[in-house]
Formats: C-alpha cells, sequence, structure tokens
C-alpha cells in the first residue's frame, strides 16, 4: 500500500472512535482517536495499520490529550493600543490582512513560518499566501532547516520520492548504519524498526555524540568527533562491514536523524557519509540507501507543500520554468520566484510575520532571539489551536483546530500521505485551519475557488506531485534514494561550524548541544498532562539548566552529581549544574537541546564549543 | 475439569443463529449494548452498536481492551465549579445498564481482576456502581487467537464461572450458559427466541472445548519459575538491564492490558467547551477532575516533587512491572497472577519485552532480545 | 458509600509563614458536621486539592486532641503547592482523608520518646508531638532533636520555645549552616545526640525528614542500641490517590498510601522490590 485515497479520506468516522494519525513525530503511525463528542477521551492502537500495525509510543497513546487538556486559543483576539481584545472572524481576518498589505505596501519585509504539525493542506496555502499575495521567500519551517540538510546532502532536488515501505525495509535490513541523536525517543516506531532487523541478526553501527538505547544493543558505536562531527571515524566502513576490515556486502541501511542544531554541520556529515559509503552503481561502492528522518508529524509535508526559503510547492526549484508556469495558471497570479531567508534569520529582518501552528522560540536554536524578534514585529498573525509565547505577542490571533479536530492529510517520513477527519469539533469559535488560510488569501486579493477542502486538493494535485499521485492511479516509488541519485551536493559554509576544532588548544572539554529538536520542549507534548511531567520536573529540577559530564570526568574534577561547574569558552561563561551520565564520552558536556538557553552563552551561537571546566 | 460442567436443569440454553438479532434488539431496548463491531481500519474494535447487524460474532479478539468500558482512559470523576470564590464538587456517577455482548473470556478474567481490585481494602463505589451495572456475556473461542496463551493461565479459552451468560457457537446455534441472575435476565429478555439445549448440543459444547484446548498454537508463557525466581528476588539485576535497550518506553503493556489499572488524578478545565456542554449555570469557573491511564513503564511515574525518583532507571521499571504481574506476594493480594493471556502485550509491544518474552528470559535467565 | 477520590470543600481559616517558602494552613471542612465526624491519628495525611491546579498528599501537621481546625504545612516546590501557597484565609480548597496508617500512639504508652526531625521532617512529628503532650502523664521523658539547614529554614519557632519550658520535655535545635545572630548548634542533627541522655532499652524514637537524613540517623541510633522496631520514620514515594489504587507509591506489594506512610526500621529492612 503506498497511500491512502483522497476519495476516502473523509469517511473516517468509526462509531465513537476517529481514523487518526500521530499528530507528534514523523513515523506515521495510525490510531483511533476516541471521543465523548465533545473531548477527545482515548487513543488506541490499530492492528491493521500498515505503519504502526498495532503499535503506539508513549506519545501515541497520549495523543488524544493535547486538545482536550492544552492552554487553547478560543477566538479571534486583535490588539489595540497594546491590550489584546477579542473581535469577531471577520474583524480580526480583516484586522490581519490589512496589517499585512499596509507593510506591503511601504517595502517592509512579511515573512510565513508554518510548523510541521500543519496539514498538507494547511501548508500548502500557507505557501500560496506567502509566494502568493504576500509576495516572498521568507517562508520556512522552523525545524525545516534541519531536515533540508539531511536531504542536501543526498537529493538536493527535495525529499525522496513516493516510498512508503522504508521503515519495511530497515527491519530487512542486514547492515543499518544509524545516525541519530536518540533514536528511540525522537522516532520510536523507526527505533523499532531498527531493534526487528538487529533481532533478525542485522549488524547494527551507531554513529552519535552520545550513547543510546540503540547504541547499546549495536555491533559497534561510533563516537563522533563534536567539534568536527563530518569527519567521519576512519573505521566507519570496517565496521559496517564486520570489523574485520571489509566493505559491507550486501548495501547498508543510513538512517539519518538530524543529531546537532547547526544545519550547516548535519549537511556536511550526510555529504561525508555519502562519501565514505561510495555512490552506487556500476562503479562499486555500497550502494548505501538513505532514510532521512524528519521531526514532526509533516515536517516532510510542509516541505513538499512549498514551505522552504529556497523551493515551490513540490519542492520544485524556484528557477523551474514549468513549474513556475503552473503556479501561474493554478493561482492565477505570479508566484515569487526568489529565494527568501530561513527561519532563524527571517524572524530578525521581516517587520510583519504569519505563524501557522508554530511557537519559534521553542524550536529555534536561539530562544531569546527568537522572542525578542516577534515583540518588536509591527504586525504578527497568528493561526493555532494552542496558546503560547508566539500567540501572546501576536497583534492577531487566529484560533483554528487542533490536528484531533480538522480534516486533512499528513505526510511521514516514509512518504506515505494519509488522510484523518475530525474526531471533534473545534473549541470554542475556532476554525478549521485551512479554511481560515483560505479566507486571508481571499482578503489578499488571491483569485480563489471554492472554499472546500476538495478543491484545495484538487489545486494541490496540479502543483504538488506528491499529491498528483495520490489522487491518481498508485505509483509505486523507490523505498529510499538511492545515492546516485543525489546529483550535485551544494557545499556547505563551515567556515563558522566547527572554526573552533583542529589544532585549537583551547579548553578541556567540548560542551556540545543535544540534537536540533527536544520533544520536552514541544507545545503538544506540554499540553498532556501525560507527557508533560519529564520535561517539567526537568526543567524545576535545573531552572537554570544542566549539562551531562562523564562519571570519569567528575571523578577527575573532584565533583559529584547535582554540583556545579564553571564553564568558560571564548564567547562567555556559565555556571551549572552536572548531572552525571556514561551515555556521553569523556571529554564531553552534552546540554539537552531544552536547556539550550542556559548555555547559550557560552555556545556563542554554535552547536559545540570547547571550553575550560572549574568545579564552584 | 470436566466434572464442573455439571448442568443446572435451567443453565443451557441455545440461540438459533437466525435469531441472534431479534435478541440484540430486544436487548438494546433495556439496555447500551456494547459489542465487537468492524472499525474505521476495518478490523475488530469493541463499541456501543446501535442496530443489532453491527455485531460480530466470529472476531478476532479486538486489540483495544475492552477494560476501557469500565476504566475509561479519561475517566470524568466529578465536575468542579467556582461561583463567587465558592467551590461546589459533583460527583459524575456512571450507573447505565449495559451489556457485553461477546466478551473474550480472557478480558473477562481480566474485568473480574479489575472488580476484585476496586472491591478490596477500600473499596471504590464508583468503580463498583458501573461495574455491576453490567452483564457480561461471553463468547468462548471454539479456535484460540494466534496470539493467546491464556490455558497458561486460566484465562480460558472456555470458563466455568464468572460469566452472567457464556455463550459457544456450535455452528447454527449458539449454547448459552447461564452464570448468575444477570444472565438469566439477559436470557430471558430472548423469550421465545432461546430454546433448550439438546443432550447432543451439550456434548458438542464439551467437544468444541476439548478442540480448542488442543489446538492452542506455539505461544505459551510458563509462569512457574519464573514466579518462583521473581518472588525470591532471583532475578539478575543485569537480566533487567539487558531488557532496557529493547523497550520503549511506551507503556503500551500496561494500557492495553486487561489487568493494568494505574492513574493519575487532574483537572481538566472545562473552559473551551463552555457553551457547547449545554446546561452551563452561571459558574465563572467549571473543571471536571479526571481519573486517567498512566503507565508504571514512565520514567516520571514515581517521580517525587522533591525530584528524587526511586525507579528513574528502565531495568526498575521493568522488574516493577513483572514483579506486579507475576510475584507470589501480589498474587496472594490480587488472588490471580496478573495476566489474562490475551497476548496484547506480544501485539502493542514497541520493542520486544512483552510477557512471554520476558518470563521465557527469566526461565532461562538469559535475555536475547525478545521476540523475533 | 462516598466516593474514594472525590474531595470536600474546606475553608483556609488562617496561615502562618513558617520558613521563606513553607507556610502552615489551617483548614476546617466547609460542612461542620463533616468536620466534627472527621478524625485522625497523628501522622496520617489528608489529600488536598486546589482545584484546577490538582491534588496532592500532605501530612496532617495537627494533633486529634485539637479538633478546631486542621493544619498542614506546606513547602512550596511544586504546581500543587505554589497554587496553594497563592491562596489566603477565607478561600476554599478540596479536602480527603484522612490515609495512610499513622503512629501508633497507644503502642507507645509508658516509654521515653525521642523525636528527631530534619527540615521539612518536622511537620508530621508535630501532630504527634502535641499529642503526647496533651496526654502527658501516659509517657515518659520527652526528647525532641530538630535540624535545618539554616536558621531561616527552622518551622514552628514559636512551638520550639513553648516545648522546651515544658517539664519533662527536653528540646535541641541545630543548623548545618549558621548565620549572623546565630548563637546555637551548628551540625548535623546526630551531633545533637551527645548533648542528651538516651536510653535506648526504654525509647522509642521517631524519625522524620528528608531520605538522607533519616538514613543516617536511623544508622546512629542502630549503633547506639536502639532497636529496629522502635526507631519509628516515615517513607516517603509520589502518591496520588491515597488510598492503596493508583499504584504508584508501591514499594514492592505495600503501598505506602496505606500500609505506611509510618514502618518501624524492622519493617523497612524488610521492603523491597
Amino acid at each position: 500500500m503506498v497511500s491512502e485515497r483522497v476519495g476516502t479520506l473523509s469517511e473516517s468516522r468509526g462509531g465513537t472512535g476517529a481514523r487518526g494519525v500521530c499528530p507528534f513525530c514523523s513515523c506515521g503511525c495510525g490510531l483511533r482517536l476516541l471521543h465523548d463528542g465533545l473531548h477527545t477521551v482515548g487513543s488506541a492502537p490499530v492492528l491493521k495499520h500498515p505503519v504502526s500495525q498495532g503499535r503506539l509510543c508513549a506519545r501515541g497513546w497520549a495523543s488524544h490529550e493535547p486538545p482536550a487538556w492544552g492552554g487553547r486559543l478560543l477566538a479571534p483576539e486583535i490588539r489595540e493600543g497594546g491590550e489584546r481584545r477579542r473581535a469577531g472572524w471577520d474583524e480580526a481576518l480583516e484586522r490581519a490582512a490589512r496589517e499585512l498589505r499596509a507593510l506591503l505596501e511601504v517595502g517592509k519585509a512579511v515573512g510565513v513560518l508554518v510548523s510541521g504539525r500543519c496539514t498538507n493542506e494547511e501548508a500548502y496555502l500557507a505557501a500560496k499566501l506567502a509566494r502568493g499575495p504576500l509576495r516572498t521567500g521568507h517562508l520556512d519551517d522552523p525545524l525545516g532547516a534541519s531536515y533540508r540538510a539531511l536531504l542536501a546532502g543526498l537529493c538536493p532536488e527535495g525529499p525522496p520520492g513516493e516510498g512508503g515501505r522504508a521503515l519495511e525495509a530497515v527491519e530487512h535490513s542486514r547492515q543499518i548504519l544509524l545516525l541519530e541523536g536518540d533514536l528511540s525517543v525522537t522516532h520510536p516506531r523507526a527505533a523499532l524498526a531498527v531493534l526487528r532487523a538487529v533481532r533478525r541478526g542485522a549488524r547494527l553501527v551507531t554513529l552519535g555524540l552520545a550513547r543510546t538505547p540503540l547504541s547499546q544493543v549495536a555491533a559497534v558505536h561510533l563516537s563522533l568527533d563534536p567539534l568536527r562531527p563530518f569527519a567521519l571515524p576512519p573505521d566507519l566502513l570496517g565496521a559496517l562491514g564486520g570489523g574485520n576490515g571489509r566493505p559491507p556486502e550486501a548495501p547498508p541501511t543510513v538512517l539519518l536523524a538530524p543529531f546537532t542544531s547547526d544545519p550547516r554541520i548535519v549537511a556536511a556529515t550526510v555529504r561525508a557519509l555519502a562519501e565514505v559509503l561510495g555512490s552506487s552503481g556500476p562503479d562499486g561502492g555500497t550502494g548505501a540507501r538513505f532514510l532521512p528522518l524528519p521531526f514532526r508529524a509533516n515536517t516532510r509535508g510542509v516541505l513538499e507543500g512549498g514551505v522552504a526559503p529556497d523551493r515551490l510547492p513540490g519542492g520544485l526549484a524556484l528557477d523551474d520554468p514549468q513549474a513556475l508556469a503552473r503556479l501561474r495558471q493554478v493561482w492565477g497570479m505570479d508566484p515569487w520566484p526568489r529565494p527568501g531567508l530561513d527561519a532563524a534569520a527571517l524572524l530578525e529582518q521581516v517587520r510583519g510575520l504569519v505563524v501557522v501552528g508554530e511557537d519559534p522560540p521553542r524550536s529555534l536554536p536561539a530562544p531569546a532571539k527568537a522572542r525578542e524578534a516577534l515583540k518588536g514585529l509591527e504586525s504578527l498573525v497568528v493561526l493555532d489551536a494552542y496558546a503560547s509565547a508566539t500567540s501572546d505577542a501576536a497583534t492577531v490571533v487566529l484560533p483554528v483546530a487542533a490536528l484531533q479536530e480538522t480534516e486533512g492529510t499528513l505526510t511521514s517520513l516514509e512518504g506515505r500521505i494519509q488522510g484523518f477527519g475530525p474526531a471533534v469539533p473545534p473549541p470554542g469559535r475556532a476554525r478549521p485551519g485551512w479554511e481560515v488560510l483560505f479566507r486571508l488569501l481571499e482578503l489578499l486579493g488571491a483569485p480563489s475557488g471554492r472554499a472546500a477542502l476538495g478543491a484545495v486538493r484538487a489545486e494541490m494535485a496540479e502543483v504538488v506531485p506528491g499529491f498528483r499521485s495520490l489522487v491518481g492511479s498508485s505509483a509505486e516509488g523507490e523505498d529510499m534514494p538511492a545515492v546516485a541519485r543525489a546529483g550535485r551536493t551544494p557545499e556547505p559554509d563551515l567556515r563558522r561550524a566547527g572554526a573552533q576544532g583542529g589544532g585549537d588548544a583551547f579548553g578541556s572539554h567540548v560542551l556540545v548541544l543535544a540534537g536540533a529538536f527536544d520533544w520536552d520542549d514541544d507545545l503538544m507534548v506540554d499540553a498532556s498532562p501525560t507527557l508533560r511531567r519529564d520535561g517539567a520536573s526537568r526543567r524545576k529540577l535545573f531552572p537554570q539548566g544542566s549539562v551531562t559530564m562523564n562519571p570519569a570526568d567528575a571523578r577527575a574534577l573532584g565533583i559529584r552529581s547535582g554540583w556545579s561547574v564553571r564553564l568558560r569558552s571564548r564567547q562567555g561563561e556559565a555556571v551549572v549544574p552536572v548531572s552525571l551520565g556514561t551515555s556521553v564520552e569523556p571529554g564531553v558536556l552534552l546540554v539537552p537541546f531544552a536547556f539550550r538557553e542556559a548555555l547559550s552563552g557560552v555556545l556563542g551561537g554554535e552547536a559545540a564549543q570547547r571550553v575550560e571546566v572549574e568545579r564552584t | 475439569m470436566i466434572a464442573a460442567t455439571r448442568a443446572e436443569p435451567d443453565g443451557r440454553w441455545v440461540l438459533p443463529k437466525e435469531n441472534a438479532g431479534a435478541w440484540v434488539e430486544r436487548l438494546l431496548e433495556g439496555a447500551q449494548v456494547i459489542a465487537p463491531v468492524a472499525g474505521p481500519e476495518g478490523e475488530e474494535v469493541y463499541d456501543v452498536v446501535r442496530t443489532p447487524h453491527q455485531v460480530l460474532w466470529d472476531f478476532v479478539n479486538p486489540l483495544d481492551p475492552p477494560k476501557r468500558f469500565v476504566l475509561p482512559q479519561t475517566e470524568p470523576l466529578a465536575r468542579i465549579e467556582k461561583t463567587d470564590g465558592r467551590f461546589r464538587v459533583e460527583p459524575i456517577h456512571d450507573e447505565a445498564p449495559r451489556v457485553f455482548l461477546n466478551l473474550r473470556n480472557c478480558d473477562l478474567q481480566g474485568f473480574h481482576f479489575l472488580r476484585r481490585m476496586h472491591a478490596a481494602d477500600l473499596p471504590d463505589p464508583s468503580f463498583l456502581r458501573r461495574f455491576d451495572s453490567l452483564t457480561l456475556v461471553s463468547l468462548a473461542c471454539t479456535r484460540p487467537c494466534p496470539w493467546g496463551f491464556c490455558i497458561c493461565c486460566e484465562g480460558g479459552p472456555f470458563l466455568r464461572e464468572g460469566y452472567d451468560l457464556q455463550l459457544t457457537d456450535l455452528g447454527g446455534v449458539f449454547l448459552a450458559e447461564v452464570g448468575s441472575a444477570k444472565g438469566r435476565k439477559a436470557l430471558e429478555a430472548g423469550q421465545g427466541l432461546f430454546r433448550p439445549a439438546t443432550e447432543a448440543e451439550q456434548v458438542r459444547r464439551l467437544e468444541l472445548e476439548q478442540q480448542a484446548l488442543r489446538s492452542f498454537g506455539p505461544e505459551t508463557c510458563h509462569f512457574g519459575s519464573a514466579m518462583r525466581r521473581i518472588s525470591t528476588r532471583r532475578v539478575a539485576d543485569e537480566l533487567w538491564e539487558a531488557m532496557g535497550p529493547w523497550c520503549l518506553e511506551c507503556g503500551g503493556c500496561n494500557l492495553a492490558c486487561p489487568t493494568c489499572y494505574c492513574f493519575s488524578v487532574k483537572d481538566r478545565s472545562e473552559e473551551p467547551w463552555r457553551g457547547n456542554a449545554g446546561g452551563e449555570g452561571s459558574a465563572e469557573q467549571v473543571w471536571t477532575r479526571c481519573r486517567i491511564w498512566d503507565s508504571c513503564q514512565y520514567q516520571a511515574f514515581t517521580l517525587e516533587a522533591s525530584g528524587h525518583n526511586p525507579r528513574e532507571a528502565k531495568r526498575e521499571r521493568i522488574k516493577r512491572r513483572f514483579y506486579h504481574k507475576v510475584s507470589a506476594q501480589y498474587y496472594r493480594k490480587d488472588q490471580a497472577l496478573g495476566c489474562v493471556g490475551c497476548g496484547r502485550c506480544i501485539l502493542v509491544c514497541m520493542g520486544t519485552t512483552d510477557m512471554p518474552s520476558v518470563v521465557a528470559a527469566i526461565r532461562k535467565g538469559r535475555w536475547e532480545g525478545g521476540r523475533l | 458509600m462516598k466516593d474514594l477520590l472525590i474531595p470536600s470543600v474546606a475553608t483556609i481559616l488562617a496561615t502562618r509563614d513558617e520558613t521563606p517558602d513553607t507556610r502552615t494552613f489551617a483548614l476546617r471542612f466547609r460542612d461542620d458536621e463533616e468536620h466534627r465526624s472527621f478524625s485522625f491519628r497523628p501522622g496520617q495525611f489528608v489529600e488536598l486539592s486546589v482545584f484546577g491546579a490538582g491534588e496532592a498528599p500532605f501530612c496532617l501537621a495537627s494533633s486529634p486532641t485539637r479538633p478546631e481546625h486542621i493544619e498542614v504545612t506546606v513547602r512550596r516546590c511544586g504546581v500543587v503547592t505554589n497554587a496553594l501557597h497563592a491562596l489566603g484565609p477565607g478561600d476554599e480548597v478540596g479536602l480527603r482523608g484522612p490515609c495512610g496508617n499513622g503512629f501508633d500512639v497507644e503502642a507507645a504508652q509508658g516509654w521515653d520518646l525521642l523525636f528527631v526531625a530534619g527540615g521539612i521532617g518536622l511537620p508530621p512529628l508535630r501532630g504527634l508531638i502535641w499529642n503526647v503532650l496533651d496526654q502527658r502523664s501516659r509517657f515518659g521523658h520527652i526528647t525532641i532533636l530538630y535540624g535545618a539547614r539554616t536558621p531561616a529554614d527552622l518551622v514552628y519557632k514559636d512551638e520550639l520555645r513553648v516545648w522546651s519550658a515544658m517539664d519533662g520535655v527536653e528540646v535541641k535545635v541545630t543548623v548545618d549552616r549558621g548565620a549572623p545572630g546565630w548563637e546555637g548548634n551548628v551540625g548535623m542533627v546526630p551531633v545533637l545526640f551527645d548533648q542528651v541522655e538516651l536510653r535506648p532499652e526504654r525509647t522509642v524514637a521517631y524519625v522524620c525528614g528528608p531520605p538522607v537524613m533519616i538514613k543516617f540517623v536511623v544508622q546512629d541510633l542502630l549503633m547506639r542500641k536502639f532497636a529496629p522496631e522502635r526507631v519509628i520514620s516515615t517513607l516517603e514515594r509520589m502518591m496520588q490517590c491515597g488510598v492503596g489504587k493508583c499504584n504508584h507509591c508501591c514499594v514492592g506489594h505495600r503501598y505506602l498510601c496505606r500500609d505506611g506512610p509510618v514502618f518501624s526500621f524492622a519493617e523497612i529492612r524488610e521492603m523491597w522490590e
């Protein structure tokens, strides 16, 4: 099975349970959302779902909680003289359109940020809003850069095509190379695929900045150099081949997760991997098959819908004349063909911003900067189901339905496009996101068609290749892209990345930011009483943040768990408590992504820094 | 075993299959009927039925446990209203009459496990009211399910007691065994639809049971030695440690388990739904105090306000689960093994640490990665 | 039958700050009849709700011999305690209980009593202390040893003075770190053991405080020949329901909220999971 049929998407009610797709990570697990007519009250596994096959992770089992327990946005609001007040839908929408139009008229920059927890339909309309009436390329998903970095080394033209069976292929692989933050936390269903393969006798090599649960079942774990992760361990191929110095016999499967927050480093590492594993095909090499792992449920779909500073809907190149012509015809207006800034950069530049389902301070590497930037905007139009720092700063709040309350599709890491319907109606006066975006487009002067989700999908089918095949006949594509298809890879700019590395003798230890995202920082996780506990307790235990240190390092310093150390880099210094763990290598101090803010002065904007460590 | 099947004079009846729909129709007149139906993905799920033709009479036991209907994942306990700074706490009771139709016997045993636990020590009247308003009609498994191992833990496939009514599919008819007054009432609701069972039908029922017992698949779970080892602390910490990476802490083993009941209590704000809910008074604020499913496999389950966590390590949590399920100490406390052999943990486990895999590892004293 | 998990409404009558982050709340059930019928033993606890924020267990810090109100002493450290600290006299909360086993006061009759408390561990003992002081003649010599991190962290300062002025009651206080103006003892609680006369063979010892403090105090007492069955302590776990159902507070097959939280060291020694 490649994908669900659009035609059957809305027939999702089954008694007191609605067909749902897990809204958290990108594995694409199916579930049944139970409800009492008003609230979502339960999540049930679905044995026959092709991806989850009856499994759900802790987040999946709690997927009914965020909409029922979270702090919801209930009515449109507008800011007037510093005060926010409730408004009618028409008034709020008109206000949003007026604010944005006023900025455009005086030539001030506007931008659009879209979350990977939006549906494909919402993402597409948001992209259309940016490249259509707002005439801007400042369009991004705050977690998009790290996903694009994974793709950059492999397939610069966009994510791998139709697949839908990539996880099954992982389960039957003989050799697996896993580049991860911690797959068992970021993508549990993918972790199960790896465990199953290992159980079947596959050889697993893990590659990362820290020891993880999966590294404990691996044949070999190789540590990346935190300062130069793209300089891969020399014994990589041998480790994969069986430790006898020979390259692997079968084409290895390579799972790639963003393991650090700097997209350039991620891209360079993936590129280095692709080089080591060799280009497949006639001239030898390993024929490795790569599976990039986007974070959120729809990070991939949002990109394919056109949310990127350098892509058109369908993930097509900005200078693709055919794509531009098709968009012009379908939109009835010229698509903006120029590249814009990525999420972090555009926040600094724009004066007006539309944010769809996102709280940038939670997902960008520099939260304080993001918060400041949001406060300084002249217009901030926020479409979200949940209240956040971003909606607090908004000039116009447009409350939209949560994923569990709307109809739409999500594209999984495998490229599986799955539909779901509303389990319950949205609370208060919230409306489906696609509908709000549709009206905003109309008000900003985009020639509009019929205000129906079916019409939006039909439009998408014309410009987003993934959707075309969804409406047309089943298009069985490759499971994963082979390196051969990687083509030209843009050279990542590493002048800054790892600049402190090399022969620089400064510092006794290396301070590293772990991962590029932390579920404990996620708005939906925070909205779930079951899921929020871990993150909440961590924040409570360490209000000033903490770093993880190898016990051997602690012994050498004469300190114990919970004691504080002073960290000093060339950028700055901080005093933080340490927690001890053998998951980190000696000489490395790991900063949980959620604590990035506390160490931002020491890290100085980098993902890794040399530091001097002293006991206090 | 056979000796216990002594039929009471009025104990055995048959329902011709063509009458089944009419019987459900009658049951629906006096109660909510919950039965296996076809779910959104075409698989079997338990749900409230509206019409008799929805009811499945030949089905694989649904993966999602029927315990939801006695112990919901989100259970409203009380409505809390604040008006002028004063609070009103209104308990929410649920004692609607319900008939649970075509429950499998493993789940029936699970239901009784939950009832015992809620009736023991300090009884929970809220649970007991709901439970005791249920009529339990089980459908014996003449064909064991592929992953079930109920024969290893007295969970089925046929039962001698515990049901209000036990049905057995004899081909053209269902044989009905009455187990209680409630069962008799359900039978009487179908007056004219049932007839007394013949001698041959009663013999057939026994043959089917024997046949079912013989046709169990390879899935077994030998609790005896595992229980001895767990109860006497003779499972090495290294074994639990070795299982750690193979458990992805999904909590599915708990949440899908017919005998698990760990919970937390939280207040849900009703603000977003006011005006939708109907019958809203003048209260300034309204909350619903809810009892929600929890799992001892989640790290924060034992996290104290001070930040101290006695079961921070995954091995401690896995060990905890099996101590509660399989130790003699808990066997005495709960009067049963904490497993009814339904096999759901095999299907829902995000890793490989399901009941049979772990029990086998304890017996062997070696963890090899669990289920293949 | 009353619902197990549904609280009754109670009113905050008064509050008293004990330390910068610890406050005592005097509570009374809104329903007089309910208040009159509320009976408990020292060492038991109540489940207290701040509606909307949630429910948490707090040991009863008052004595059943003084029934006009119920007292709990609460340190601010989580969602519920923060919300509770935001409330004041006249505000309403939810109360459910009493829960747990409590101290067996009858069994201690005729014995000398030694109370050893650390920091926020004094409140659970305070109810017991008042309880025995209110029936003073039934017990032998009473010794109260109390330690906190700093002078500012000492709770019930007035009551410590009242107790020490009573006949046959010996009170010693120490702090881990002194502060300007502090002229008392400095050091961990066991330093006080050498300042009082201990009579292990005729004494029941009650130890309450943070887990590490309990650990070293109990070790010390055992070394000084106190019988394990007469060293009484309270155990701490995350508690939710308070009625032995939710499984959060299990140690092995015991439920601290039902079988505890009060255990003798002889019992604690036998607990494992």
